[in-house]
């Protein structure tokens, strides 16, 4: 489309996992149209953008590095997050 | 040197660089920076002794010799709040007519011309509602009449109430008539004196853009909001009507004016949202008003708020109070939009004019818009026939916010509730896209603006003065 620039980023696949990679762009949707791909080695995202190319990649390597973090941190609680849910459900006695 | 281990949290970065940080206790603290956050996650260490004790305490954080004590502590907290969401009581609304005398430009409803036939509930379903009630719920009833504009079929609230005295203890039950106030008038006021009557009305922001809005042929009404007002104080005394505001474009900037406005009228409470994306107000309201302008506003509203709060001058917002409330865990904050599983049937039904029956007041609206059969429960003209809940069933299972897309990583997510009745109508399933959703937007930035407020000492001290009133 005219006048739509396209802003490409790469990331290692051995330092970020598709998992964090989508759950950072579920929030992009709102603000561009995207794509991931797997090319080789690397992730692949694309994003169509306007004039707002600084903001964009401003905003999506905020939110990446969230989910790095998040995933840092559900590697060490994720399992005991599962069972602390599943005994309060059980708990509730529905 | 003691061995600590993370628990499970959830975190969010503010605009000032903070860290919000959040669990399944639904117990909040907020760290200085980032820095703070990678160390919580991962050299643990490196954080001073007095923020270790805080986070220790409020179970973000735990030892060998704990860590059992803390996860039942946890679930307990996390099964505790689960129940409340669950158990509070069932508001009941009931819509004696779709009549209205107001054409307002953001009806949700579609009302129909006052003179209209046919858009009334009978005086002889009054029985089988009063039933239908007693079956559903169990004292004290909280009764709501909503409409079109209720006080048109003033003659079934009078004998809705009558037959409801006989029915259950005088005691037992409250009714609140939602209403423009615009047809109040003394023998009304006369009826309802020494009985548990009282009003919910709308004060919109900008008395020019509650008349744009509201219309009436005879433009005003604003004034006979005014003097509605005015006579319920006067004859039924204080405390006997609330009001709710809605921002649209053209009140954005009136904020001082609807401060003004209720204090003049001796109102101490106010209870201002951005005007609902419901049924037929869609296509209007996404013309109207963003979350981020209604944030604008909303901001210098509680700006002002606060200040008079601070000068002795006693007013309370609602709607921040209701979202602060569910920051602390207060017993009392409940509120239908901010439950999860969600408020949808369980903690609210409603009967239409055609005597159907709704899990919320919003299905009904999405009801009259798409005609969603789905969203029919029942009918109280066929008692004998039982509930269709499946549908129901299924919309509050996908209610839980602990493990849905948008949610599960959300640091507000256990104050914070699912509205399944909006996401339907937008993205025609329960659970919809967050990073769209109008619901998301607005109550993630009126958590976000509380934590700011929380860190001026005199924003908290108001704050805790309205806990304790």
């Amino acid at each position: 489309m005219e006048g739509t620039k396209r802003l490409i980023l790469y990331y290692k696949k051995s330092q970020l996992t598709e998992l964090s990679l989508r759950k950072a762009l579920y929030w992009m949707s709102e603000i561009a149209p995207w794509t991931l791909e797997l090319e080789g080695e690397q992730w692949k995202v694309c994003f169509e953008c306007n004039e707002n190319e600084i903001t964009i990649r401003h905003k999506f390597e905020c939110l990446v590095n969230d989910y790095i973090l998040r995933s840092a941190l559900d590697s060490k609680t994720s399992d005991l997050k599962q069972a602390i849910i599943k005994k309060s459900l059980k708990d509730l006695s529905f | 040197m003691t061995n600590y281990s993370p628990l499970p949290f959830n975190f969010k970065l503010l605009s000032d660089e903070s860290v919000v940080i959040s669990n399944l206790a639904n117990m909040y603290h907020v760290l200085p920076n980032k820095k703070d956050l990678e160390n919580l996650i991962s050299d643990i260490g490196s954080l001073d002794a007095d923020a270790v004790d805080k986070l220790e305490q409020k179970l973000f954080l735990s030892t060998q010799d704990d860590f059992e004590a803390k996860v039942q502590l946890t679930a307990s907290s996390f099964t505790k709040r689960i129940h409340k969401d669950l158990s509070s009581p069932r508001l009941i609304m009931i819509v004696p007519t779709l009549r209205c005398d107001h054409h307002c430009s953001y009806c949700q409803v579609s009302r129909v011309n006052q003179n209209l036939d046919g858009f009334d509930l009978p005086l002889s379903s009054i029985p089988a509602l009063i039933s239908f009630i007693k079956k559903v719920e169990s004292p004290p009833y909280k009764i709501e009449f909503q409409g079109g504009e209720p006080l048109l079929a003033f003659e079934f609230i009078q004998e809705f109430y009558n037959q409801m005295e006989l029915a259950v203890d005088k005691e037992d039950f409250t009714v609140v008539i939602a209403t423009s106030l615009s047809l109040l008038n003394d023998d009304m006021l006369n009826w309802c004196h020494g009985k548990a009557v009282s009003f919910s009305t709308s004060i919109d922001a900008g008395i020019k853009a509650h008349n744009r809005h509201r219309k009436l042929i005879t433009k005003n009404s604003f004034e006979l909001t005014q003097k509605g007002i005015n006579s319920i104080e006067e004859k039924l005394g204080k405390g006997k009507v609330g009001t709710v505001t809605t921002v649209t474009h053209q009140g954005l900037s009136g904020w001082d004016e609807l401060v003004d406005t209720h204090l003049e009228l001796g109102l101490s409470e106010m209870f201002v949202r951005p005007v609902s994306s419901y049924g037929f107000a869609i296509p209007k309201q996404a013309k109207d008003v963003s979350i981020a302008e209604f944030m604008v506003f909303y901001r210098n509203l509680i700006f002002r708020v606060l200040e008079d709060n601070k000068k002795g001058i006693p007013i309370v917002e609602h709607f921040l109070f209701i979202h602060y409330k569910r920051l602390m865990n207060a017993k009392d904050g409940m509120y239908v939009d901010l439950m999860a599983p969600a408020g949808y049937a369980k903690n609210s039904i409603l009967i239409d004019y055609t005597g159907n029956i709704f899990g919320s007041d919003e299905a009904r609206m999405v009801y009259r818009k798409y005609e969603f059969e789905n969203l029919v429960l029942g009918n109280n003209n066929d008692q004998d026939k039982s509930l269709d809940i499946d549908f129901s069933e299924q919309i509050l299972s996908q209610s839980f916010n602990f493990d849905v897309p948008g949610c599960s990583d959300c640091v507000y997510q256990g104050s914070c509730g699912s509205d399944p009745i909006y996401h339907i109508q937008e993205f025609g399933e329960p659970i919809g896209n967050k990073a769209f959703s109008r619901f998301c937007q607005l109550h993630q930035s009126v958590f976000d603006f509380i934590f700011e407020l929380l860190k001026n000492d005199s924003n908290r001290t108001v704050l805790e003065g309205w806990m304790n009133e």
